[in-house]
């Protein structure tokens, strides 16, 4: 089960064809990790010792951990491949999280679990990144999951900070910083700036 | 089945704006830690653990009595299997040990990371330190480098 979606070539601009898969299996799960983590620790080790405060956050994540949630319908794992290797991941919750703001406070969202651009897609992980988008177009998927679902469009997530000004420029709304989680900024896109958003894409 | 954007012009002026930047979302250490079978970490607090025993001429029962834990669980502890250890537990053995008790905690996941200097040193610490009879030169060196940077503020 796949879609089109076009993400760019980070050095020459051009448009490519990849494929926004909605059918991750736990065999792609555990061969991104095998891949990505390495690269993570490696940039993780690498801005040790140039630039501690660059270190990227998620350095540690293993998308491993999240098999048993494969082919779950209410946690879909969403995958943008292109050229054989997947290129980012993004984990969602269909059901069972609200809205934290008014006026559609306590309505349902899809909440952004986890999301993330393979190392090679990143700049704080390597020097030369390969394709750019990956994050706008899976939050575009889960904006439209979001409609799908009946939700209109709501989303939460919590970002990390390294990634918060990623989203703030996509329209979503500093809520609070969430001592249930870390501390990090949760954040909301509203219904009504789901049009919005859209208009930017569509 | 959403439809997603084939609009190229304005897709690429959203890509611009991405740059290749961070886009993680999800979560931060401590939840990693909690749910990571085999973390960096927790494989530095055992080799941390043991090494430390060792350089003070203590075998892993002396320990257990000093510290008033049980064998079972430094012994896990120091194989890195112990996933998910109790706070006393870790308390008491960096009493023993004299190492600093809220720095171990932060090694064993129990409270968040906060300081990156103490994953980076854990994750070379790990990397360096073999479990051979006894402390290598470089085993020492390793061992005594961690706990100088356990030991800063």
């Amino acid at each position: 089960m796949s879609t089109t979606v076009i993400i760019f070539d980070a050095a020459t601009g051009q448009a490519l064809e990849a494929s926004l898969r909605f059918d991750i299996s736990q065999d792609d799960l555990l061969t991104v990790e095998s891949e990505w983590s390495k690269l993570r620790l490696e940039a993780a080790r690498r801005k040790a010792r140039e630039c501690p405060e660059a270190i990227p956050e998620h350095w540690r994540w293993d998308w491993s951990r999240k098999i048993s949630r494969v082919h779950v319908l209410a946690t879909p794992i969403l995958g943008i491949e292109y050229d054989g290797k997947i290129q980012g991941l993004m984990a969602l919750f269909l059901e069972g999280f609200n809205s934290r703001l008014d006026p559609d406070k306590g309505k349902s969202i899809v909440y952004v679990d986890y999301v993330e651009a393979a190392p090679w897609n990143a700049k704080v992980l390597t020097d030369n990144p390969r394709f750019n988008g990956i994050g706008s177009r899976l939050l575009e998927a889960a904006v439209k999951m979001s409609v799908e679902e009946g939700f209109h469009g709501r989303i939460g997530l919590h970002s990390l900070p390294q990634s918060r000004s990623f989203y703030e420029n996509l329209g979503m709304v500093f809520v609070e910083v969430d001592p249930k989680k870390e501390d990090l900024p949760y954040m909301e896109l509203q219904r009504h700036q789901v049009e919005h958003f859209l208009r930017r894409f569509d | 089945m959403i439809r997603m954007s084939t609009n190229v012009e304005k897709l690429r002026k959203i890509a611009a704006a991405e740059n290749n930047g961070v886009v993680s979302a999800g979560g931060l250490y401590a939840r990693v830690a909690a749910d990571s079978l085999n973390s960096t970490e927790l494989t530095a607090l055992g080799k941390l653990l043991e090494l430390r025993r060792r350089d003070m001429k203590l075998d892993a029962e002396q320990l257990a009595k000093k510290a008033e834990v049980d064998l079972a669980e430094v012994v896990a502890l120091e194989r890195g299997q112990l996933f998910s250890p109790e706070p006393r537990t870790i308390h008491c053995l960096a009493g023993a040990l004299k190492l600093p008790s809220s720095k171990l905690m932060q090694l064993a996941g129990l409270v968040a990371m906060k300081d990156s200097t103490i994953q980076q040193a854990a994750v070379r610490f790990a990397a360096r330190s073999e479990p051979i009879e006894k402390l290598s030169p470089e085993e020492h060196k390793a061992l005594e480098e961690f706990v100088r940077i356990l030991a800063e503020d």
